[in-house]
């Protein structure tokens, strides 16, 4: 045969990718792919986006990366990658990348309406530092506030959270991810008392049948869509359902595609389970020995400010996440009314359909894979949803057993590893322990080394709180890592004009110059991921772990190095002394006050003259954490560099002892950059695929079968309003979940739906994938998908420019009738990633009251020409 | 020059229509298939801006569920005769 030098490179990238697919291939085109890499040194890594958790081979040559391909060895995609997977190596060379710090000043001084300046970091730190305690002296911790990420490294989060909490003794700190996951965690500590997913994503391989719940997969989850994609290949029988509010690209191969109107997905589940109850199809051995029935307050509002029409007369509002016992007969009961021609005039979807849905579930032959994000999580009842979809699962026995799942997805890469493990919520601690719980914080105050009662009870201001903080004075100090708030919160013009206007100062550490960053008075210049060392955890609880590949460019640092450079700027004497804090009620602390703990401190051997750097991070035993390290193979560190030890490995082996024993049990550092990742529980070495199931989980006892032993919220009333508690450890919860209508909904003067979501090839905020000149141009700006009917009605073409508008704010926006997304009549559809078409000034700050988290799928807008 | 290494899957019996198609555009070509519908190919392209833009018309082939490009490689240099 006569290969020209075109066709030999050609059959060695087609042997690359082949091979790493598992794919037979020749010998000789193995060898040709292997010669192709000289001169790149690859590393494992993780990649940046989503939830799914790929592990990525990162590829550097003279100090940069050049290169980046799935990781053949990654159990997870498999050695595949997404396109924004690929693009990962081009993400930290944006041209605009910010290299120093950048404060606004007028006349030589920080000035709220002066110019961004560039500033030395000592310069920067000590205006902030000034600002924190001009803030904290007179209006006490609540007055500091946080903003965090589902994207912080494991030990960035961490350090956050160990600063706030045990430092400042502030709970005002918050993750991004109360915006993506908060409801799927209020829901996993109701229904099974602990955080996280029971299965994994080896469920797939093993299932029958997955029903998506207006979870687009195909474009936000693409690796794990790619592996549904292939066993639907492999399976003759396998079954896909696609419900949604609009068809998409997941719907492409789905044998069924349900489209029901916004909110009454609620009402479809609670339809299934009426149809598994009345046809007996319920498992009821399983049932009866690990389940319970239970109700909650149906009066709960929407999570609005309280002066607010829609949060009047809701008495459930005070605890909306109480519950109690009910019987099997009166969940019956509630079950009656959401009947096959109700739900289906309800929810626009045909009788038909949603009996052959019901069935697919009920069927005792089948294995059923349910997935969802952020159409249950973002949702002003998303506790509920989540809580409903795990009745189905349990009511059929269909729960944590390979290929039987209703399975959480995630959208960030670690708002399962940081801002859940680690608790950077602001009612978290460590391990899912809170801090209004006496025994948690002991625990915690003890492994952190704290005199008693340092911890503060309170617990503190969630995301949305904290710029209708802003707004209304009670935070003054707002710092964000990782995140771009001034994109992703509902609501945006508020709060952009409350960050520009009020008597605060606005911190935003990023990589570049995003609407956050325009928005803050002190820009801080962040490194990106293969500039740092660091963990994420993906959505099956896999951790796993990355060295530094690269320097950061210019002056731009690390958020840890940030966390602990502030840190060096307080003194114990001004942190642990009394603080007054309105509304602090607990029976072990005095009313509206944290007392001083400085005396107790003096007697473990603090000085109040130490920083809290020496208290928080640079401990005795942290500095015996020696750097340089040989799991670091030659791998850069500058942070640890600059601390004088492995900062990042101190802070991991802090962190172990917290879920040790308890059901959330990670192993060494030196393990993890050793292996792709492993899924907790680690138990002698060994990590846990499936939860709560014998033979499966170390946790689970022989002759238990099931045991779901998630400790919190056992305890619950045993009937609506008895002081009577009932012992339900052990056992997982059936909710009952009424259907109601949502915040706001479309009516004569904005008649229609607006739903906002992602595209494929941007992630998030756009802020990184924007700067890759390939993902940019594949999808230059946002488009407002339409129907094409409701288009004709309003005299409006395709491609025309519209004007999109709220009762809160509105954008123009380029009209599309085709394409990937197929809207219905009477819902419009637009991404969120375009900082040019800020969508969420027009998106409504409407929470579910449980999780706190936002609904940014519903809110009624109207059209017109531009 | 790039050449981009694509995975693309389709169902077995529609995998030998859709090779067709992406062989009727001269800058695909075919290399390895298997029975469950997977196939491998390459792109060649003038830079990773064009080669993304033919990884999308691959994805709108009709029956191909999943293309995603696994590796590219710049060959400007090496395309020189050797």
């Amino acid at each position: 045969m006569n290969l020209t030098r075109r066709d030999i490179i050609k059959t060695s990238v087609a042997a690359s990718v082949a091979t790493s697919m598992g794919i037979a291939v020749a010998g000789e085109a193995r060898a040709e792919s292997a010669a192709a890499d000289l001169g790149i040194a690859w590393d494992k890594s993780a990649c940046r986006f989503c939830g799914v958790g790929c592990g990525i081979m990162v590829g550097t040559k003279d100090g940069k990366v050049v290169a980046m391909k799935g990781d053949p060895e990654s159990p997870v995609n498999r050695g595949l990658n997404c396109i924004k997977g690929y693009f990962n190596a081009k993400i930290m060379y944006g041209p605009d990348r910010l290299t120093q710090p950048l404060l606004r000043k007028k006349d030589g001084k920080f000035a709220k309406d002066g110019a961004f300046t560039p500033v030395s970091w000592d310069e920067a730190f000590d205006v902030m530092a000034a600002k924190m305690k001009e803030y904290y002296a007179a209006k006490g911790p609540s007055s500091l506030a946080l903003f965090g990420s589902g994207q912080y490294t494991i030990d960035e989060g961490y350090a956050a959270a160990k600063l706030w909490k045990a430092g400042l003794r502030s709970n005002n700190v918050d993750p991004n991810a109360r915006h993506c996951m908060a409801s799927a965690v209020a829901a996993f500590m109701q229904v099974f008392g602990i955080d996280e997913p029971s299965g994994c994503y080896d469920d797939i391989e093993h299932t029958d049948t997955v029903v998506l719940w207006g979870a687009n997969m195909a474009e936000c989850h693409p690796m794990l869509w790619s592996r549904v994609t292939d066993r639907k290949l492999n399976s003759p029988t396998m079954k896909i359902v696609n419900l949604s509010t609009y068809g998409n690209r997941s719907t492409d191969i789905a044998d069924t595609e349900l489209i029901f109107k916004p909110q009454t997905d609620l009402a479809i589940m609670n339809y299934i389970a009426k149809y598994i109850v009345d046809n007996n199809a319920a498992n009821w051995d399983f049932v009866n020995k690990h389940c319970v029935f239970t109700a909650g307050p149906t009066d709960i509002g929407y999570g609005l400010p309280d002066a607010h029409p829609k949060e009047q007369n809701q008495a459930g509002r005070a605890k909306p996440d109480a519950h109690w016992q009910i019987t099997l007969d009166e969940y019956k009961k509630e079950l009656e009314p959401y009947t096959a021609k109700y739900v289906s005039e309800l929810s626009g979807v045909p009788e038909a359909k949603l009996t052959e849905l019901a069935q697919l579930y009920a069927d005792p032959k089948r294995k059923v894979m349910s997935f969802w994000t952020m159409g249950f999580n973002q949702h002003t009842r998303g506790t509920w949803a989540n809580t409903q979809i795990y009745a189905i699962h349990l009511l059929l026995g269909k729960q944590g057993t390979p290929g039987n799942s209703a399975f959480s997805l995630t959208g960030q890469p670690s708002a399962c590893g940081t801002a859940r493990e680690v608790g950077v919520f602001a009612h978290r601690l460590p391990a899912d322990m809170v801090v209004n719980n006496k025994a948690h914080r002991e625990k915690t105050e003890k492994l952190w080394k704290l005199p008693g009662k340092t911890l503060n009870p309170k617990i503190g201001t969630h995301a949305v709180a904290m710029v209708r903080g802003l707004k209304n004075g009670n935070v003054k100090f707002f710092w964000s890592q990782v995140t771009n708030p001034f994109q992703d919160f509902a609501n945006l013009n508020d709060w952009i004009k409350a960050a520009r206007e009020g008597d605060n100062f606005i911190v935003v550490s990023d990589c570049y110059p995003t609407v956050s960053a325009k928005v803050a008075d002190l820009v801080l210049p962040s490194a990106m991921i293969f500039e740092k060392w660091g963990a994420y955890g993906n959505a099956e609880r896999r951790t796993q772990h990355w060295r530094q590949q690269v320097l950061p460019p210019g002056q731009a640092k690390g958020d840890l190095w940030q966390l602990m450079e502030i840190s060096k700027r307080f003194t114990l004497a001004e942190v642990w002394k009394e603080h007054a804090l309105p509304g602090l009620d607990d029976p072990d602390f005095p009313k509206d006050q944290l007392p001083s703990v400085l005396e107790d401190a003096k007697a473990m051997g603090y000085k109040p003259e130490q920083t809290l750097y020496d208290v928080i991070f640079a401990t005795a035993a942290n500095k015996q954490v020696a750097w340089p390290d040989p799991i670091a193979g030659g791998h850069p560190n500058d942070i640890a560099d600059d601390a004088g030890f492995f900062v990042q490995k101190a802070l991991w082996n802090e962190y172990l002892p917290f879920g040790q024993g308890n059901g959330h049990d990670l192993t060494d550092f030196d393990t993890y950059h050793k292996l792709r990742g492993l899924r907790w529980p680690v138990v002698k070495g060994r990590e846990t695929q499936w939860r709560f199931v014998e033979g499966k989980d170390p946790y689970v006892k022989a002759g238990e079968g099931f045991n779901f032993y998630g400790k919190a919220m056992k305890s619950i009333p045993k009937a609506k309003g008895s002081t009577e508690m009932a012992d339900v450890s052990g056992k997982a919860k059936i909710f009952f979940r009424p259907y109601q209508p949502a915040a706001e909904e479309p009516d004569k003067d904005y008649p229609l739906w607006l739903c906002t979501g992602r595209v494929l090839e941007h992630w998030h905020s756009g802020s990184m994938t924007k700067r890759v000149p390939e993902l940019d141009r594949a999808v230059p700006y946002a488009v407002c998908y339409m129907h094409p009917a409701d288009a004709a009605a309003l005299g409006l073409k395709r491609t025309e420019e519209i004007t999109l508008e709220s009762r809160r704010g509105k954008v123009k926006i380029r009209l599309e009738t085709q394409g990937r997304n197929r809207v219905p009549r009477g819902l419009v559809f637009v991404p969120w990633f375009d900082e040019n078409c800020l969508i969420n000034k027009l998106t409504l700050d409407a929470t579910c009251p449980i999780s706190k988290e936002t609904d940014y799928k519903k809110c009624a807008v109207k059209v017109s020409k531009a | 020059m790039t050449v981009s290494g694509i995975l693309a899957a389709t169902t077995p019996d529609h995998l030998e229509s859709v090779c067709r198609a992406i062989d009727a555009h001269p800058w695909a070509q075919v290399h390895f298939t298997d029975e469950r519908g997977r196939v491998v190919l390459t792109i060649e392209a003038d830079d990773e801006q064009a080669s993304v833009d033919r990884l999308l018309e691959i994805r709108r082939i009709p029956r191909v569920w999943l293309a995603e490009m696994v590796e590219v490689r710049n060959v400007t240099e090496e395309m020189e005769p050797s």
